[in-house]
């Protein structure tokens, strides 16, 4: 059995506290601009319109739940971390090691950690929590055990890349109480909800500093973050110092950057891709064979004809990057490889797409595909950016000869629920589709099998195409993905995040997970709050 | 059938066939005139659109003309012209410039043709929009009408392109209003009427592209024949459309086409106008002549009988004169009432009845005269008759005593004087 043995006394949290304190003590004044200071509330704008806390709820690869994944990464801690070198870091585990197999896990929880409400943390806590959100993973059917300090989680096949799994996605430690509530044992905790007043779609969480968690007080008293802020809206707040973190779309990243605004970027981490459904190819003009040939030649037709590069450079202002592949460069490490255009038919070539869209669409004398009527394009995510995305592609479809219809986000979504009650359609059977996903597994291969399972493509593919055990086999299996073109990857874009004045070591990981709890506020307005507060 | 009921008929018919052409004059010429008005009105409405439009073109050219001459948009025609320029940098641009000027389309075109920036179609930039710069010169040109290509459809605008030479380059500016149903609804329209406006998109009649003031129209396919036949022929169209059974519920529409500037039929401009106004005013002279009528009925009843009484009742009394006459009354007399004709024709009966009469009294002498011989005659007659055998006894009797007996039949030598008297006679 091998066993990886790590030991890790203090948080990166926990280091700053140190460094905050000795220079606090220095009394060095002259360094008051970079001293870290305890105290004032941030505030922090989200654009989604609210938050769902419970990891359980969450949908692998929705954009939605991203925000709602940034705070509870402060109401709630892992097992364990990645840090920005790649090196896995004890949270409220310390040590952990696994069977030759990869199969049996086992892990030692930090002792003296306590939940919000002042009560201990329990290895059957952990087993609770990680049983549940192990139930559904990627990892299978996972046994979660607790024994002693300890906690086993045992599967039924290798799951090699557990650690990177539990230190992303939505693998969180928590407590649930008896009526639903979620107690957790980051450094804040929900002190208050304020519903959005009736007109308006802004509501409030307001989340208190917690004294004794185990990593130490964070720096800010309280967070308060409003919901359901338009991006627009969002950008004025920061403007006016009514706001110290908020969202930047894209298209207005130029924008602050002409006001002189803070803008932070991320690795890439949502992906823009084109799913081409199952009923693009109509049953009624030929077999099974020739519908499947079909849509192979559409997904073909169509990836010749997207014009990417125009589409990242051009329309999305250089803030996003043309993808040729699912996963990216940060987390596959293989990425670069199919950027090569040539190499997987992913370069623009409007004439070849012509070429093989022609006889699809010429009626009579093509296989089988498509009604005269345009293809439909549902888009997944709503905002501007996923409609301008998804015109691009409707017009570069159009040059090649295909006719798209881009289908508004709100009919997508009522048409998406409707099919949903019925149960008669699935994604898969829904035409075209912009797909947007936001990448939150830091396990490459748990991400790809997210997307395949939550996208429902490869659904031809025996076991052991899917089967994946290393880099070699995960590249094979992507490329294979590709080349089949039931999903066309067409830009990958970072989090663009906008910081107020204020805001001082914000130092997130660059796959976009937040750390509020060493970020802290410069200025007067932590002046005569509790800025004696001691770690 | 009396001559009175005859005569009363013929007056009531006159009545009635007068009065009634009246009022069908009145209805006629009221629906003319209102025909005539309407088509006044529509006219007035359609050059007041195509007023408003000239309005809305010269807004276009001044705000397009504004942009062009923004420091920005020379900024950015500058940095385009440079060598290895980057054009992301200008893709939201044309909103800003449409929020600033109040256009509903702006585009920014390179000199090469390509699409800079699109307020409404930003996912069209970098495409190629040859039409711009087919064009060598578009100084001073007026705003035509345009069909823009749209994410969701397509739309007519009334479109203005400018150009800011730069170097030996031009850097076009294109803007535009939307012509919709908000354009429609700044019409001024007289009660009654309503404009639609149809956008030819698509070859026939596609039900959507018709709008009005509101929005969508109701039973828009009703109007397929006249886009139709505005497509087939481009010339104006005026068509009646009944809505219902309900005459009143038709409308009339005026259509006439809105060319580009190849001449193609881009859109169809419909002016309706309600029949309800026409139809209620023929309804109400309706009612107001049936009330005519009615009173002209009546009346002309009674003067009608009033006129036959008078007119009949000397000719019945000389009717009743010629039935005593023709009785035997040969004496009768009736009055004589006025002078003319039938006073003079009951003049000349009376005097007919007279001379009758005279005649009548002057035969019945003649009669009495005849009879009174005719008695006399017989009276003879009766006489001889008994005097003859007398006679011829008397004779007997003197030839006797002459043969027998001269003395003493002396006596009847002489037949006595009474028989003597009685024979003469």
């Amino acid at each position: 059995m091998r066993f990886i043995v790590l030991r890790w006394f203090a948080g990166g949290r926990l280091f700053s506290a140190a460094v905050a304190t000795v220079l606090a003590c220095t009394g060095g004044f002259a360094a008051a601009a970079t001293t870290p200071r305890y105290g004032g509330t941030l505030l922090v704008e989200l654009h989604a319109p609210s938050l769902v806390l419970d990891p359980v709820k969450w949908k692998i690869g929705a954009p939605e739940y991203a925000a709602s994944a940034q705070i509870a990464s402060v109401v709630f801690d892992r097992l364990l971390t990645l840090d920005r070198f790649g090196r896995f870091q004890p949270a409220l585990a310390t040590e952990w090691s696994h069977d030759a197999g990869w199969r049996r896990w086992q892990f030692s929880l930090r002792s003296g950690v306590l939940f919000s409400d002042g009560s201990p943390l329990s290895t059957a806590d952990v087993a609770g929590a990680l049983q549940e959100l192990l139930a559904e993973g990627s990892p299978g059917k996972a046994v979660v055990t607790a024994a002693g300090t300890h906690v086993v989680v045992q599967f039924p096949s290798a799951v090699p890349d557990l650690l990177e799994q539990l230190a992303s996605q939505r693998y969180f430690i928590y407590r649930r109480a008896a009526d639903g509530a979620l107690l957790g044992t980051g450094p804040f905790f929900v002190k208050e909800f304020t519903p959005a007043p009736s007109g308006t779609t802004i509501a409030r969480y307001r989340l208190a500093a917690s004294e004794h968690c185990w990593a130490g007080r964070p720096f800010v008293d309280a967070l308060d973050v409003n919901v359901g802020v338009p991006v627009l809206r969002q950008l004025f707040d920061l403007q006016l110092g009514k706001a110290d973190v908020v969202e930047v779309s894209p298209d207005l990243v130029r924008r602050a950057a002409q006001e002189n605004l803070r803008v932070w970027a991320s690795a890439p981490v949502s992906l823009y891709a084109l799913q081409v459904g199952a009923d693009t190819a109509s049953p009624g003009k030929g077999g099974a064979a020739q519908l499947a040939s079909a849509k192979v030649g559409l997904g073909e037709a169509l990836s010749l004809a997207l014009d990417r590069a125009t589409m990242a450079n051009v329309l999305l202002q250089r803030q996003a990057e043309p993808a040729a592949s699912f996963l990216p460069q940060w987390l596959s490490g293989y990425a670069f490889i199919f950027s090569s255009a040539s190499t997987m038919g992913m370069g623009n070539n409007v004439a070849r797409a012509k070429e093989i869209s022609g006889p699809l669409f010429a009626g009579a004398s093509g296989p089988a595909v498509a009604s005269p009527t345009p293809l439909r394009l549902r888009i997944d995510a709503g905002g501007d950016l996923a409609k301008l995305i998804a015109e691009r592609v409707a017009i570069n479809a159009r040059q090649a000869g295909i006719p798209v219809q881009v289908q508004p986000h709100s009919l997508t979504r009522d048409a998406s629920s409707g099919n949903a009650a019925s149960g008669e359609k699935t994604a898969e059977t829904a035409g075209l589709r912009l797909v947007s996903w936001r990448y939150s597994s830091l396990s490459a291969r748990a991400e790809l099998d997210a997307m395949v399972a939550t996208l429902q493509i490869d659904k031809a593919a025996d076991e052991k195409e899917k089967s994946v055990e290393d880099a070699e086999q995960l590249y094979a299996r992507e490329r294979r993905l590709i080349s089949e073109r039931e999903l066309i990857p067409l830009v990958v874009m970072p989090e663009y995040i906008g910081l107020g004045a204020e805001v001082r070591d914000w130092m997130p990981e660059r796959w976009a997970e937040w750390h509020l709890a060493d970020v802290w506020l410069d200025g007067k307005r932590t002046a005569g709050s509790s800025a004696g507060a001691q770690r | 059938m009396s001559f009175r009921t005859k005569l009363f008929l013929v007056f009531l018919i006159t009545v009635l066939a007068s009065v009634s052409l009246v009022a069908y004059g009145v209805t006629h010429y009221t629906q003319a005139a209102f025909e005539e008005m309407d088509a006044q009105r529509t006219d007035a409405l359609v050059a007041q659109f195509q007023k408003e439009f000239a309005q809305r073109g010269d807004e276009v050219v001044h705000q397009v003309e504004n942009i062009a001459n923004a420091e920005i948009t020379l900024r950015m025609a500058l940095d385009l012209a440079r060598p290895n320029a980057d054009p992301s940098l200008y893709v939201h641009d044309a909103t800003g410039a449409a929020q600033d000027h109040g256009l509903d389309f702006v585009e920014f075109v390179n000199a090469d043709g390509t699409l800079i920036s699109s307020a409404q179609y930003p996912a069209r930039v970098g495409y190629k929009s040859e039409w711009v710069t087919a064009e060598k010169d578009w100084k001073d040109s007026k705003a035509f009408l345009k069909k823009e290509e749209l994410p969701d459809g397509v739309a007519l605008s009334l479109t203005v392109v400018r150009t800011l030479p730069v170097g030996d380059k031009n850097f076009y500016i294109i803007g535009g209003r939307r012509l919709d149903q908000n354009f429609l609804a700044s019409l001024v329209l007289p009660a009654g009427m309503r404009t639609l406006l149809y956008r030819n998109v698509e070859p026939g009649f596609v039900p959507s592209a018709l709008t009005d003031a509101g929005g969508e129209v109701a039973q828009a396919d009703r109007f397929a024949p006249i886009i139709e036949r505005i497509q087939r022929s481009s010339e104006p169209v005026v068509q009646t459309v009944n809505w219902t059974t309900n005459p009143a519920d038709a409308e009339t529409f005026h259509a006439n086409g809105l060319t580009g500037r190849s001449k193609e039929l881009l859109g169809v401009l419909l002016v309706g106008s309600s029949r309800r106004e026409l139809v209620t005013l023929t309804t109400h002279i309706f009612e107001i002549a049936g009330a005519v009528v009615a009173a002209a009925l009546l009346v002309g009843l009674l003067i009608s009988l009033w006129v036959a009484a008078r007119i009949t009742k000397p000719v019945e009394e000389l009717a009743d004169g010629a039935r005593e006459v023709a009785a035997g009354r040969w004496d009768t007399h009736i009055r004589v009432r006025g002078s003319d004709e039938i006073g003079q024709l009951a003049g000349a009966f009376n005097e007919m009845t007279l001379t009758l009469a005279e005649q009548k009294e002057r035969l019945v002498q003649t009669e009495r005269v005849a009879a009174w011989r005719e008695l006399a005659r017989r009276l003879a007659h009766e006489l001889r008759n008994p005097l003859f055998p007398m006679q011829i006894t008397v004779e007997n009797l003197q030839r006797a005593r002459q043969l027998e007996i001269s003395s003493s039949w002396k006596f009847l030598t002489s037949p006595p004087p009474h028989c003597a008297r009685s024979w003469r006679i």
